[in-house]
């Protein structure tokens, strides 16, 4: 027999009208997001039909699940918090806590029965994503699964971090527009600073941007199985969530010691998150990695020292980063990236310095072609380099990009039907039965 | 001569810098039906939250039944508290409702419903049952257990003349079974009819305790109602 208090929790969440609102906007949201994607990639595959080699550069992932899931990311961000406050505030508001704990039930176990039915919330939002797979694969699309594991795993981790904040706002805000807008705030912080960062605003941006959870968002859907991406959003949920608690629960006398405690232990577990090394390439294409021969003959250098004489706003340093860097750091950990600032750097601009045991050597170029070039230059060691450096023969091609179409029909009438049905089973067709047994 | 239930030492209360309640000790027997009484911001409510538990004091202790004890998961044993300001959840209907009571205390007490006819409204959703009806059902959940204590807040606050009388059938018949109450009311007149000893409170500060009698050997020069006795003492 299920908890009656989960029980009581799930319907708080899925029988009201606001989640109805939410899962008619989901719906809408995926099925648009998937259908310009498809379209997208359709379009674009009918010049690969003549050309093989155009067609390596074609990925479901990036090109059509990455921009669907970004669908469920604005749901996430910006109404998914009016629901999940709801959970809390309604029972603030109300005052029903008193009732609750009076029954045998403990504050903990009352708050975490609240995570695990709003955690259900964001599940089911994920698993509607799971007729478009069927959809694509029925287009003829390749369902990477690995990829789209990780991606799910990701937005699932994102979801769990839009929880804690909703709750952590709810916990300690009266009202529930103080306490979305609140949230809001806290979610939308990243794509503050994001947008600082490209602006180059304020430089604090920079170093900050590497640690917000958009970024970290985009490492599941780049295909990299990072473990400090996995702990980074395990650790934030867990520290708006204690802090929730701790404004949840009537029962403390004084918080703030807790919430410095939570506070330092959180920051020194970020500390050891900031450490924690292991990256994998797990995409299909490999689209991360290296060759395994330029893998081999990278691992075989001692540490590298890498001078940029570029803005990190540069285009050239981006194209730099997502070509070389970022497969680079998947193979070494002992990499130094220094930036020029000052008048050494207008006065190189454009400049790339590696040193490697040593000796050091300049390029202007950005490629990685003429960059093994260089590292093989100044080690002494050499590498046999393919052009074909992505030995991946590419993804089958979606031409039937119109079948998709066929999803509105599902995503806008089959599937509210269906949720409105269960709404109306729940609330009103099974109280009949329910009187009879009462009566 | 009857025990002790309930003792408070010194219990002060403040919040920011206004004074709740200063300095309060008292006694409450057992088996007593014991009024707080005073006016709008005597410290009614917050002397009642702090003996269930649910306010911790700035000072003082709380003893019940001679155990010191500091917080609700504590006194959760003893007593039994419904706040005056709780209103259960709108969307359920109140049979469904009430099955998810009974489910999570696993306790269900039948003539009780009937005592307070909670069936004729087993249809309605909580959220369009008036005031009074909603009463009952708060009524219904605190006095649902086996708690020897049970601490109400307003709880006659929306019946009318005949289901108020009905109510108080009810307390009497509770009493009988051994149970003591604590209720805070503003309502003089229905404090005289159930309740055996009288707290009077006034800005947070205790002015009396006793019977009735012995509030009226104290204030009055002979006998006289809870209001009579209640207006002389805030003169004074």
């Amino acid at each position: 027999m299920i908890n009656p208090l989960i029980l009581k929790e799930v319907k708080e969440i899925f029988r009201n009208r606001t989640t109805l609102i939410y899962f008619f906007l989901l719906f809408s949201v995926i099925a648009y997001s998937f259908y310009s994607a498809v379209d997208l990639y359709s379009k674009a595959s009918v010049a690969a039909i003549g050309n093989s080699l155009y067609a390596t550069g074609f990925e479901p992932v990036p090109g059509v699940f990455v921009p669907t899931f970004g669908g469920l990311f604005i749901i996430f961000s910006l109404i998914a918090p009016f629901l999940l406050i709801r959970s809390v505030s309604e029972e603030k508001k109300n005052n029903t806590l008193p009732l609750l704990i009076q029954l045998p039930y403990s504050l903990r176990s009352l708050f975490l029965t609240k995570l695990l039915a709003a955690s259900m919330l964001i599940l089911v939002s994920i698993i509607f994503f799971v007729p478009l797979l069927l959809f694509w694969n029925f287009m003829g699309g390749h369902i990477p699964w690995n990829e789209i594991i990780l991606l799910m795993s990701g937005y699932f981790l994102y979801g769990l971090f839009v929880i804690s904040v909703s709750f952590f706002s709810a916990s300690i805000f009266r009202s529930n527009s103080q306490a979305s807008i609140f949230s809001l705030a806290v979610i939308m912080f990243s794509w503050f600073v994001d947008f600082g960062k490209e602006m180059n605003i304020i430089p604090m941006f920079n170093s900050l941007s590497g640690w917000t959870t958009t970024k970290q968002l985009k490492v599941f859907e780049s295909g990299i199985l990072s473990l400090s991406s996995i702990f980074y959003f395990i650790l934030l949920s867990s520290f708006f969530s204690a802090l929730a608690y701790y404004f949840f629960n009537i029962n403390i006398k004084s918080r703030i010691k807790l919430v410095t405690t939570t506070f330092l232990i959180c920051f020194l577990l970020f500390s050891f998150v900031l450490n924690v090394q292991f990256r994998k390439d797990i995409s299909e294409s490999r689209k991360n990695s290296f060759s395994a021969n330029e893998t081999d003959f990278l691992k075989k250098l001692p540490q590298i020292d890498i001078e940029i004489f570029l803005e990190q706003t540069d285009g050239r340093f981006k194209d730099y980063k997502n070509d070389f860097l970022k497969k680079l750091e998947l193979i070494k950990n002992d990499i130094f990236v220094h930036f020029a600032k000052g008048s050494l750097l207008s006065e190189n601009y454009g400049l790339f310095k590696y040193r490697v045991d040593g000796k050091s050597m300049e390029t202007y170029s950005n490629s990685s072609h003429e960059i093994f070039m260089v590292l093989e230059e100044i080690s002494g060691l050499k590498t046999e380099r393919s052009d074909s450096a992505v030995q991946f023969s590419g993804f089958p091609l979606v031409i039937k990009g119109k079948w998709s179409g066929y999803l509105f029909t599902l995503y806008l009438i089959v599937f509210p039907l269906m949720i409105l049905f269960f709404y109306y089973k729940k609330n009103f067709f099974n109280r009949r039965r329910k009187n009879e047994n009462w009566n | 001569m009857r025990e002790q239930m309930i003792e408070l030492k010194n219990i002060s209360k403040n919040y920011s810098k206004n004074r709740a309640l200063e300095n309060i000790s008292l006694s409450i027997p057992e088996g007593s039906v014991t009024g707080i009484i005073g006016p709008n911001g005597a410290g009614k409510s917050t002397l009642i939250r702090i003996i269930s538990g649910f306010e911790f004091p700035d000072g003082g202790e709380v003893r019940i039944f001679k155990k010191s004890v500091n917080n609700f998961y504590q006194r959760k044993q003893y007593l039994s508290y419904m706040p005056e300001t709780m209103f259960i959840y709108p969307e359920y209907y109140v049979d469904e409702f009430l099955d998810f009571y009974h489910k999570a205390a696993g306790f269900k007490d039948d003539d009780l419903i009937a005592s307070l006819s909670l069936k004729k409204v087993s249809q309605k959703k909580v959220g369009h049952l008036s005031k009074g009806w909603h009463q009952r059902l708060k009524l219904y959940i605190a006095l649902c257990n086996t708690k020897p204590l049970i601490i109400l807040d307003e709880p006659f606050d929306g019946f009318d003349p005949l289901q108020l009388k009905e109510i108080l059938n009810l307390f009497r018949s509770q009493r009988s079974a051994g149970r003591s109450f604590i209720l805070s009311i503003h309502q003089l007149s229905d404090a005289q009819k159930i309740c055996d000893y009288f707290i009077l409170l006034d800005e947070g500060r205790m002015i009396a305790e006793g019977t009735l009698t012995d509030l009226s050997n104290r204030f009055l020069s002979n006998s006289g109602s809870l209001e009579e006795i209640f207006i002389k003492a805030l003169e004074r």
